[in-house]
């Protein structure tokens, strides 16, 4: 086995035509052993698929139980079962699959070699990794108390003391958090000192920025949540109570440190989505963001607003505008957080918090910018664009629900699972799925198929539409979602759910729409390692600079060890449109 | 406009990705994750206070005499995390070795004070509430200090191996960020559990 990789140098640029080939090693090795920011985000990948696939499995099981009474899947497993499932979506699927993406793309979007501590991304994959691990074991060996860190209040430690269930989750949360620190903080660093020459802080792709601002609220949060974990484990452990003790205020530490739908992060999962969202948009116009219309001023006042800032030629310059709604969606989560408890309304009722409606406004300055982009740029369709969109769909749908929600005034659990499902949950995931179609040829060496991505389209839509309303369906009817809601009664010496008899239709539909889901995981995980099996055999396809605007492009399918035999110049946040327009120049001149 | 943009060509530009300084950068963003989590501690601690007739718990004796001395030795602390960055940056080895003794014994005591308080403190983890918060910022303290110790000793060994010069300056900075967490982490806890409470 080889024990050391060599690190690529700071600085050398591979001039050799070898450097456009990876070394063959074995894939063990490949895996286990390197330092690689492709691989290890590969890794991250990887891992986020099939957690998406076993978690979406065990929604499925769960949910097939809610469609009529008297079925038996996974009987009194389903309490243990609904904290994995709930925690799971978060902590094993969207967290890692962001992770992933961003170790792979963040250092070819900023032109550099490698990310600034690359054994310690390496270092932050096994530990998420481990750290599941033991979250999925301790759900799976003895039932934890409560549903887990979904529930909006403490989870009591059982009659009779911890047990070995709840210690092992217990450390995994501890693991999982500590990695999503380290992750972070590297990815942030990366982002802050591994630019290349000319690429100013403005001039970067609004992925790597919002890379960069959710990196910042994870280092910002993720501290709380390790310091509530641990509180959580001297409580259990020692019988203490900082969380559970007569006459505090429990409920608040709870959901404002450990509760994870209360948390920014649930937030901060889609912004790298809407990150992805903007570059998406700008490869298919094949521009930089478009610059909004200039306010109706006198053209003397219009004069002297032109040229306010050196290097900045409007004062309303579509990119800068598209940074600022990025840190302000950023901003506008952490106030969220900051506000009283009313979280769980705060999925439910746009307008609970003053922090979760201003959320909205950012999204809806990028909807209009990338609308504008478009527009004007005779953009082409992508499958990824589609993506875009039906996440839109899946967050428009969201807030008519949520508007509809406050009218009638429904407070039940089953709607407000339903609008995690819609905009925590699906609205993120559909942006994955269009980040990875998006930057398929540089992640897995070829472009994914277009009739399997459009098969995940149709599918992942409509599961997270028929998942998300059907579980409103059931709440609008007064049907709850947490088991708490559920009478258990006994039959034939077993345990058996029992629901109020409302909203039975909401749940058959629900079920359609974990089925569907679980297919789309499914054909996007086969779609990939066909592409990637495919990619082993044949040699890196050469860049191809009207692929994109942003500098991934300016490398090969998929990129060598050092990721770029040369860097082209950056000096505007579009490089290689920059460069084509230099090339037909030259052209011109030549002729 | 494309004249205007016209680059030379790609072969000319190829002056790569440069280090600016990600040891010092890194170091400082995980030095602020580490102080996140005792500022999430000490959001902990003033809502369950807030619920709280009587704060802290009868029966606690706070060891004023330890916690104050801590506070002393991290002050200086701080300032000798400033004079080996000083040190090795002016290329006066003797002065940066000279410092980081003085850091290394100030880490030591602060560990000592630190671990002697919590032999002292007479109640445990489950005893109550306070109690509960009082050793989640004890060990996050103990933790903070023992990484301090790691950096110094580490500063030492490069010192003693002439690893570290004026022209590499940047692990003198790290180290001392390390150190600064440390003290600033002890300096927050004193002032949650020591001069704010009542």
């Amino acid at each position: 086995m080889t024990m050391t990789e060599a690190r690529p140098t700071e600085g050398a640029t591979p001039t050799s035509p070898d450097a456009l080939s990876t070394p063959p090693r074995p894939v063990g090795d490949a895996v286990l052993d390197s330092a690689d920011h492709k691989r290890v985000g590969l890794t991250f990948l990887c891992f986020g698929l099939i957690a998406f696939v076993v978690v979406r499995a065990v929604g499925a099981a769960l949910g097939g139980e809610l469609t009529q009474a008297g079925i038996q899947i996974v009987g009194d497993d389903s309490r243990r079962l609904y904290s994995l499932y709930e925690s799971g979506l978060v902590l094993l699927v969207l967290g890692p699959l962001w992770t992933g993406i961003a170790t792979y793309v963040l250092p070819l979007q900023l032109g550099a070699s490698r990310l600034a501590f690359p054994r310690l991304q390496s270092f932050a994959l096994w530990t998420t990794v481990g750290g599941a691990g033991l979250f999925v074991a301790g759900h799976l060996i003895d039932p934890p108390p409560g549903v887990g860190l979904s529930d909006p209040t403490p989870l009591q430690a059982p009659i009779g003391g911890v047990n070995d269930g709840t210690n092992l989750i217990l450390v995994g949360v501890l693991l999982l958090a500590g990695a999503s620190i380290i992750a972070a903080g590297n990815l942030l660093t990366t982002a802050l000192t591994l630019r290349t020459d000319g690429m100013t802080l403005s001039r970067m792709p609004l992925f790597a920025w919002s890379v960069m601002a959710s990196a910042a609220g994870v280092l910002l949060a993720s501290p709380v949540f390790l310091a509530g974990a641990f509180l959580l484990y001297l409580d259990l452990h020692f019988g203490g109570s900082a969380l559970f003790g007569p006459g505090n205020d429990a409920d608040l530490v709870w959901q404002k440190s450990l509760w994870l739908y209360g948390r920014p992060e649930i937030f901060l999962l889609a912004l790298p989505g809407l990150g992805a969202a903007c570059d998406i948009v700008v490869t298919a116009a094949r521009r930089t963001i478009a610059d909004p219309p200039m306010p109706p001023i006198p053209a003397g006042a219009r004069r002297r607003l032109r040229h306010p800032v050196p290097g900045v030629t409007t004062p309303l310059k579509g990119h800068i505008l598209a940074i600022g709604a990025i840190g302000a969606f950023v901003g506008f989560s952490l106030l969220a957080w900051t506000q009283d408890r009313l979280s769980l309304n705060a999925l439910t009722l746009p307008t609970a918090t003053v922090g979760t409606a201003l959320v909205v406004l950012p999204v809806g300055l990028l909807v209009l910018l990338w609308l504008g982009t478009l527009g004007q740029a005779r953009a082409k369709p992508t499958l990824a664009l589609a993506f875009v969109v039906a996440a839109l769909l899946v967050w428009g749908a969201a807030a008519v629900n949520a508007a509809v929600a406050g009218i009638v005034g429904v407070r039940g659990h089953a709607l407000a699972s339903g609008q995690v499902e819609l905009v925590a949950i699906g609205g993120p995931t559909l942006l994955v799925f269009g980040a990875l179609h998006h930057w398929s040829p540089k992640l897995f060496g070829a472009r994914l198929s277009a009739v399997a991505g459009g098969l995940v389209l149709l599918s992942g839509l409509a599961g997270t539409l028929a998942l998300g309303i059907g579980q409103s369906l059931a709440g609008y009817a007064g049907s709850g979602a947490h088991l708490k809601d559920f009478r258990v009664s006994t039959v034939d010496g077993g345990i058996v759910l029992a629901r109020a008899n409302r909203g039975q239709g909401g749940f058959v539909l629900a079920q359609v729409g974990h089925v569907l889901l679980l297919f789309a995981g499914i054909v996007l995980i086969l779609d990939i390692a066909r592409v990637l099996a495919a990619s082993r055999r044949a040699e890196p396809a050469a860049a191809d600079l009207t692929d994109g605007v942003t500098l991934e492009w300016a490398t090969t399918s998929p990129p060598p060890p050092a990721n770029f035999v040369e860097v082209p110049e950056v000096r505007t946040e579009a490089p290689l449109a920059d460069l084509a327009a230099y090339n037909t120049d030259a052209a011109k001149e030549t002729k | 406009m494309a004249s205007m943009l016209a680059l030379p060509p790609a072969a000319q530009v190829i002056e790569r990705t440069r280090q600016r300084n990600a040891l010092i950068v890194g170091t400082a963003l995980y030095g602020l994750a580490a102080l996140m989590v005792v500022v999430g501690l000490i959001g902990a601690y003033l809502t369950v206070r807030a619920g709280q007739v009587a704060w802290p718990p009868e029966g606690v004796k706070k060891q004023n005499y330890l916690g104050s001395m801590n506070v002393v030795a991290a002050l200086l602390l701080l300032i000798t995390a400033e004079w080996i960055v000083w040190a090795v940056r002016s290329d006066e080895r003797r002065q940066a070795a000279q410092a980081t003794g003085l850091a290394l014994l100030l880490e030591a005591s602060m560990l000592n004070a630190t671990i002697t308080a919590i032999d002292r403190a007479g109640f445990g983890a489950g005893s109550h509430a306070y109690g509960t918060l009082f050793y989640s910022f004890f060990v996050v303290s103990v933790a903070a200090i023992l990484a301090g110790l790691g950096a110094v000793v580490l500063m030492g060994a490069k010192l003693i191996g002439r690893q570290v010069s004026a022209a590499e300056s940047q692990l003198a900075r790290a180290v001392s960020i390390v150190v600064h967490v440390s003290a600033i982490t002890w300096l927050m806890t004193w002032c949650t559990l020591y001069a704010a409470s009542r």
